[in-house]
């Protein structure tokens, strides 16, 4: 009996090992509500275009940002007849991102978006499984530059070293000194990672420059504890704060600690939509960045049109291209708008834009012509949300 | 009555040192009575998880899957309730059942295994961790910021002394305590004393499972929302507590146990947020955190060594006059 009970919990942990890490990975079709359609393509053999498998490795669609990449991507996806496959997961251990990479590729995906990893070991193997990827220059370091410099695999890397994480940290914190606020704390990852690292720099340029007092910070993992611990010796004298962080821990905390009417506050990554609604509703939350998801298309098209034998766009050098940036919401309406016209059916770009930077939909443009209108896209004039709005109510028929 | 006064200010002179002295380093930021008020409120879980832990602690189990159920129940009793339109008061029961529920099942293997329970707790930590990742669709449990009340002034203190009443109750009015400071002392003798063991340890896993089921409703209320983690993260929560349960054993020579986990507990949380609104890195407040539990530690294991040397000094110095005597006599 004894023998067999322990088969038994021996068979349970070893389930436990399974599951541990990761959700199994889900293939989704695109949204029904996208009316997408794209003209059938096909090359020169008479195929038509499409029919790949892409892989993305990122948090539960319960964030709020992962919800919004999982949309653009499934947008893409039925516009050029591809299959998406998504991998949940938590931690972003060696480890854990080498697991899901390995399962991505052997449920068949013949190219994967990356939001991060740094190991040159994950890269090679996937050169070496003829896989293609494409990420953010958070991952190429040296040691990777030289596993993926030169490889056919490698489809490029988003730029984040323009300073787009900077730029989100100093537009939250802009947006409460736009407030009044003149005394904050702000809450962020531990340091050392460059994107955290970043956004930090970013709320202490931006406290400088519009005159605030950084009273205190907290820097680590225990997002919930820090913001109490910074509540509870400095609550009294603060007026706002900065969350670089997800969720809604921060809001839950200045909730808590009764300090909802007297503290201002802003987060970089907005918590779900639906939330980050009744938030702005509430007073809650005063401010949050917008359209940083939309990056994740350009991430697609890399890939796609290395997969579908398009011409390559930024493929020379160090294949660094331009990053879509993002925008500050400081109001329930501009929430709405975002959502709607940023991160609901349509992510931001329309069919037309998307379609124009692969050249076997567009043959009529030049290589320098599509990275042109990258770039053109990347501009403030174009990325805002009145024009954003604008060309998508022009799409959906709204006008 | 004077020595309980006695005993309790020894006791306190432990959190008074460190109230005091972080007072001063952050010229009195640290030390106002809304600041104070607020360490009580973020005191809370740690507490509740403290007297879950302690159960076990006094006999030497040490349980590391204590955080994985309370993840599991937080997560699983904030969907279900949900689904079926409870409120917090759904949340509560739901919770209390599951926790009670998983380590029970827990403490069934023990007895029925015989691993140390150190290990048994990492391997159903992680079986528990995978629990919500398999079984929910996004490893999440949300409540509405209306419905999280639990975690706000007066329900959290509310909460919180009524479960340190059943604590005290447990540990100092029934068979159940007392058998389990039984075991703690010396396990051989409280056997030989006819304490069944297996039933005492088992009953101690369902009575920390009804406070680890409290202790998911109040961090489910203080998060909002609970996301799944893994690779034993959940430990990572129980490790304050674990350590107030370790100045709780110095302290406790001078008041009742149940006091000395609170007041323990109550210390850590203290020097946690005094070390935040002193601004040190997270990697500094834990070499600070290590390093102000090996000064308690290393303290309570020698405090013994000067008595025990002025007594053989003194032992020494009787023994050579009364030699002296004799030899003076001859």
């Amino acid at each position: 009996m004894k023998r067999l009970l322990a088969m038994l919990l021996s068979v349970a942990m070893v389930l436990g090992l399974c599951a541990c890490g990761s959700a199994q990975p889900k293939e989704t079709e695109a949204t029904q509500a996208a009316t997408v359609s794209a003209p059938v393509v096909q090359d020169d053999s008479g195929n038509s275009i499409g029919g790949y498998k892409i892989g993305f490795f990122y948090l539960p669609e319960s964030d709020g940002l992962s919800a919004q990449y999982h949309r653009a991507l499934d947008f893409c996806a039925e516009l050029t007849n591809c299959e998406m496959e998504y991998y949940d997961m938590m931690n972003w251990s060696a480890e854990d991102l080498s697991t899901a990479v390995e399962t991505l590729i052997a449920n068949g995906c013949q190219g994967i978006i990356m939001i991060t990893g740094n190991s040159p070991a994950l890269f090679q193997y996937m050169n070496e499984k003829g896989v293609y990827y494409t990420g953010m220059t958070r991952s190429y370091t040296d040691e990777v530059a030289l596993v993926v410099d030169g490889s056919e695999y490698n489809c490029g890397w988003l730029d984040e070293n323009s300073g787009m994480n900077v730029d989100m940290g100093y537009g939250v914190t802009a947006a409460l000194a736009e407030k009044g606020c003149k005394n904050i704390a702000y809450v962020a990852g531990a340091p050392g990672n460059q994107m955290r690292d970043d956004r930090v720099l970013g709320i202490e340029k931006a406290a400088e420059e519009f005159g605030m007092n950084i009273v205190t910070s907290y820097r680590g993992s225990d997002f919930a504890s820090g913001a109490a611990d910074i509540l509870a010796t400095h609550g009294a004298e603060l007026d706002g704060m900065v969350g670089s962080i997800n969720g809604d821990v921060c809001i839950a905390a200045i909730n808590s600690a009764g300090y909802a009417d007297t503290i201002k506050y802003a987060q970089i990554d907005a918590p779900s939509a639906e939330e980050t609604e009744s938030y702005f509703r509430t007073g809650h939350i005063d401010a949050v960045t917008a359209g940083n998801n939309v990056f994740i298309v350009q991430s697609y098209m890399q890939l796609f049109n290395a997969l579908s034998g398009a011409d390559r766009l930024f493929n020379e050098g160090n294949r660094v291209y331009p990053m879509i940036p993002n925008f500050i919401v400081s109001d329930e309406e501009g929430w709405q708008s975002t959502v709607k016209y940023t991160a609901g059916d349509v992510p931001a770009l329309t069919p037309d834009e998307i379609l124009a930077l692969n050249s076997l939909y567009t043959p009529d443009t030049t290589v320098e012509q599509k990275e042109a209108l990258v770039e053109k896209y990347c501009s403030s004039e174009y990325w805002n949300l009145d024009s954003i709005v604008a060309r998508v109510k022009d799409y959906l028929g709204e006008n | 009555m004077r020595k309980k006064l006695t005993n309790f200010g020894k006791a306190m002179i432990l959190p008074l040192c460190v109230y005091l002295l972080f007072t001063v380093l952050t010229k009195g930021a640290f030390g106002s009575p809304k600041s104070m008020l607020a360490i009580v409120r973020t005191s809370i879980v740690p507490i509740l998880l403290g007297m879950a832990l302690s159960f076990g602690m006094t006999m030497g189990m040490w349980n590391f899957a204590s955080g994985a159920i309370i993840y599991a129940a937080a997560i699983f009793s904030a969907n279900i309730a949900n689904a079926l339109h409870l409120g917090i008061p759904g949340v509560a029961i739901i919770s209390i059942l599951i926790a009670v529920v998983l380590n029970s099942l827990m403490g069934w293997a023990y007895n029925v295994f015989r691993v140390p329970c150190m290990v048994l707790s990492l391997g159903f930590a992680m079986i528990y961790e995978a629990l919500p990742n398999l079984l929910t669709r996004d490893f999440t449990g949300k409540i509405k910021m209306a419905d999280a009340y639990l975690a706000d002034m007066p329900w959290c203190v509310i909460i919180v002394l009524i479960m340190f009443l059943i604590f005290y109750i447990i540990y100092n009015h029934t068979t159940l305590g007392t058998n389990i400071s039984a075991i703690g002392a010396n396990i051989s003798i409280a056997n030989s004393a006819g304490v069944n063991i297996d039933s005492v340890k088992f009953f101690s896993f369902l009575i920390s499972g009804i406070f680890l089921g409290i202790t998911a409703v109040v961090f489910l209320s203080v998060n909002v929302s609970v996301i799944a983690v893994t690779g034993f993260a959940s430990c990572s929560m129980i490790f304050d507590s674990m350590m107030g349960i370790f100045i709780a054993a110095v302290l406790a020579k001078y008041v009742n146990y149940c006091v000395a986990v609170v007041l323990g507990i109550f210390t850590i949380r203290m020097l946690g947020t005094a070390m935040v609104a002193m601004g040190m890195s997270s990697q500094m407040r834990g070499v600070m955190t290590g390093v102000f539990l090996l000064i308690v530690l290393v303290y309570s294991a020698n405090a013994g060594l000067l008595d025990g040397l002025k007594k053989q000094k003194a032992i020494a110095q009787s023994v050579n006059c009364e030699l002296k005597k004799e030899q003076n006599i001859l």
